[in-house]
C-alpha cells in the first residue's frame, strides 16, 4: 500500500513538473510579453498544485499535508490576482498586443 | 443618499439618525469581521511556521493587522450578503477540474503557434461579489486573463491557436464555460 501510494505520488510530482516544463518552453517560444504570462502563470498555478498534490498523496494526511494544502489555496487564491495585477499594469500602460500572421508558423 | 460606506469611512452623507445608527452597526461588524480575518491570519503564520510560541503568535497578529490595515480599503466587506454561499460548495471542484481542461489545451497551444486577443465577454451576473469570483476563476483557468470591467463586460486576454484567424463566435461561452452557470444559483433573487 505504502509503496503504491509512493508511486502514485511520484507520477503526479512528475506530471506537474512535466506542465511546468511546458510553461517554460513556452516563455522561450513566445516573443512576446502576452503569451508569455499567459503561458508561465499558468504553469506556476497547474503546475505547482500538481507537485504539490503529489506531496500530500506521499505523506497522507498528516500535519505537514495540512500544512501543504494551506499553501495550496493561497496559491489558487493570490495566483489569479498577481497574473491579473502584472497583465491590466502592461495593458493600461499601453503595452500593444502583437500576433503572428495567421497560418505561419514559428520554430522552437 | 449613499450610506454603504466602506469600512474606515465615516458615515458623512447620512444626515438622518436612523441611518447613522445602522452605519455605525455595519461599522461595528465589519471591525468584528476584521478582527476575526487578523487572528485567521495569525494562525496561518503560526501553522506555517509551526511555532504556536506566544511570540510568534504576537508577530503574526502585527503582521497581519499592518497587512489589512493596508489592504483595507480594497476589502468590500459590506456587499458579500447576496450571495448563497452553500450553493458554491462544489464549485472549487469544478473550477480545479476546468484548471487542468484548459491546461492541456495551453499546452496543445504552446506546441503549436499562439495569438492573443483582447476578448469582451457578458455577464449575467448581477452580485459585484460574484463578478469578482467569475474573473477571478477565468484567470485561474489557463487560456486567460482578465484585465477590466467595462459597463458590465468582463474584459479579457485570451490565449488561442494562431491559424484560426477569427475570434469565435462563442468565445465568451468557451471562457466562461460551466462557472457562470455555477455562480448564477448562488446569486440571490432580488
Amino acid at each position: 500500500m505504502q509503496t503504491a501510494l509512493k508511486v502514485i505520488s511520484n507520477t503526479v510530482i512528475i506530471a506537474g513538473l512535466i506542465y511546468m516544463f511546458f510553461g517554460v518552453v513556452g516563455m522561450y517560444k513566445f516573443k512576446n510579453f502576452y503569451p508569455r504570462i499567459l503561458t508561465t502563470s499558468k504553469a506556476d498555478t497547474v503546475g505547482a498544485l500538481t507537485v504539490m498534490i503529489g506531496i500530500i498523496i506521499g505523506h497522507g494526511i498528516s500535519y505537514f499535508s495540512g500544512r501543504v494544502l494551506l499553501i495550496i489555496i493561497i496559491i489558487v487564491i493570490l495566483n489569479p490576482l498577481m497574473a491579473h495585477i502584472i497583465a491590466r499594469a502592461a495593458h493600461l500602460g499601453g503595452h500593444k498586443i502583437v500576433n503572428p500572421e495567421p497560418k505561419s508558423r514559428d520554430k522552437l | 443618499m449613499n450610506w454603504s460606506c466602506h469600512y474606515g469611512k465615516s458615515m458623512l452623507h447620512c444626515d438622518n439618525s436612523k441611518l447613522r445608527k445602522r452605519g455605525n452597526f455595519r461599522v461595528m461588524i465589519n471591525n468584528i469581521f476584521m478582527i476575526f480575518i487578523v487572528i485567521a491570519l495569525a494562525l496561518i503564520w503560526a501553522v506555517l511556521r509551526v511555532d504556536f510560541s506566544l511570540m510568534s503568535l504576537a508577530t503574526g497578529l502585527v503582521i497581519s493587522a499592518g497587512c489589512l490595515y493596508y489592504a483595507r480599503k480594497y476589502l468590500p466587506l459590506n456587499k458579500i450578503t447576496d450571495i448563497n454561499f452553500f450553493r458554491l460548495v462544489t464549485y472549487p471542484f469544478y473550477l480545479i477540474g476546468q484548471v487542468y481542461l484548459s491546461g492541456f489545451y495551453v499546452i496543445k497551444i504552446i506546441l503549436s503557434n499562439a495569438r492573443v486577443d483582447v476578448v469582451k465577454v457578458d455577464t449575467e451576473l448581477k452580485s459585484e461579489t460574484l463578478r469578482i469570483i467569475l474573473a477571478d476563476s477565468i484567470t485561474l483557468t489557463p487560456g486567460s486573463i482578465f484585465l477590466d470591467m467595462e459597463d458590465g463586460e468582463l474584459v479579457l486576454i485570451w490565449l488561442r491557436n494562431a491559424d484560426d484567424a477569427e475570434i469565435p463566435a462563442n468565445a465568451g461561452a468557451l471562457l466562461k464555460s460551466g462557472l457562470e452557470k455555477r455562480l448564477l444559483k448562488a446569486q440571490k433573487r432580488g
